[in-house]
C-alpha cells in the first residue's frame, strides 16, 4: 500500500504512513495515480509534495537538487550540472502538468547524483593512495 | 515484504548518514594536518591549471584550513563565498537528513546562488581593488 500523501511504501492495512504519519485507511482520491511503475524512485533520499502547479501532483515527485548540487561540489562538476539540469526540469513538467515527464527527470537526476558520486567517490580513492604513498615517503 | 523493504530503506539511511559523518570528520582532520599553502598532498584546481585564473571555488581548502586552526579572517580572505555558503551547505544537508518529508528544494534558489557564484568568479579575477582582495 502506497501513502496518497509522500508516496511512501507501507504494510498493507497500516493505519498511518509510517514516513508522514498521514491517515491511509481513507479511500484513495480521485486522480491519484498508484505509483507502482516507479518504486524504486521512491527511495533513499526522501520524498517531496509539489504544490507549484494548478493542482497537486498525483504523485510526490522528488526533484534531487539538494543532491544535485552537493555531488557538484564534492563529486563530479560536469556530471552534477547534468543531474542539476535533470533537478530543475522536475519543477517545471509538475506545473505543466507533464507527470509523467517529471517522473522520467526525477529519474535521471537521480541517476546522474549517483553516477557523479561514484566518480567522486573513485578519484578520492586513488587520491587516497597517492596522499598514503606520499606521506608514507615523507612527503607532506 | 514491505516490512523488509522499509528496514532496508531505515538501515540505508543510516549507512549513509555514518558515512557521510565519517567523511566529514576525515575531511576535517586532513585539512587541520595539512595546510594546502605548504603541502604538495592538495591536486591542484583545473581550472586554474587550464586557464591561470580563480575558480570561485579556489581557496576554499585554504579557508577551512585556516578556519580550523582557529584563524577565521584568514579563512575569509580566501574564499569570502565559500565561508558565506558554508552555513548554507550544512543547513541542506542537516534538513535533507532530518525532514520526515523531504522537501524538494526551490530551483529558484539554485538559480540565484549559480549567479551569485558565477557573480563571485568574475570578481575576483579583477586584478583592481576592492574586487582584488576576493581572491584568494
Amino acid at each position: 500500500m502506497w501513502c496518497h500523501q509522500c508516496g511512501t511504501p507501507n504494510a498493507d492495512g497500516a493505519a498511518v504512513c509510517t514516513n508522514c504519519g498521514t491517515k491511509l485507511a481513507e479511500p484513495e482520491k480521485p486522480g491519484w495515480v498508484q505509483p507502482a511503475s516507479h518504486p524504486a524512485q521512491q527511495q533513499q533520499w526522501g520524498q517531496a509534495p509539489q504544490q507549484r502547479g494548478a493542482q497537486p501532483a498525483p504523485v510526490a515527485v522528488p526533484n534531487y537538487l539538494v543532491q544535485s548540487i552537493l555531488t557538484t561540489i564534492f563529486c563530479c562538476l560536469p556530471l552534477g550540472v547534468v543531474a542539476i539540469v535533470f533537478s530543475s526540469q522536475v519543477n517545471t513538467k509538475v506545473a505543466q502538468g507533464d507527470f509523467a515527464g517529471a517522473a522520467e527527470a526525477s529519474k535521471r537526476a537521480r541517476m546522474f547524483c549517483w553516477i557523479s558520486f561514484g566518480l567522486g567517490l573513485v578519484s578520492m580513492v586513488i587520491w587516497s593512495a597517492f596522499v598514503v604513498a606520499a606521506i608514507t615517503r615523507g612527503e607532506f | 515484504m514491505q516490512q523488509v523493504l522499509l528496514r532496508g530503506r531505515a538501515a540505508f539511511s543510516r549507512l549513509t548518514t555514518i558515512a557521510t559523518l565519517g567523511a566529514l570528520a576525515l575531511a576535517c582532520a586532513f585539512l587541520y594536518a595539512f595546510d594546502p599553502v605548504t603541502s604538495g598532498l592538495y591536486p591542484v584546481c583545473p581550472f586554474r591549471a587550464v586557464t591561470g585564473l580563480h575558480c570561485p571555488g579556489c581557496g576554499t581548502a585554504r579557508a577551512m584550513h585556516s578556519l580550523l586552526r582557529g584563524h577565521p579572517a584568514d579563512a575569509f580572505g580566501f574564499n569570502l563565498l565559500a565561508m558565506l555558503l558554508l552555513p548554507v551547505v550544512l543547513l541542506l544537508v542537516v534538513d535533507a537528513k532530518t525532514r520526515e518529508r523531504a522537501a524538494s528544494m526551490d530551483p529558484r534558489l539554485m538559480w540565484g546562488m549559480l549567479a551569485v557564484v558565477v557573480a563571485f568568479g568574475v570578481l575576483r579575477n579583477i586584478p583592481l581593488q576592492p574586487f582584488a582582495a576576493l581572491a584568494p
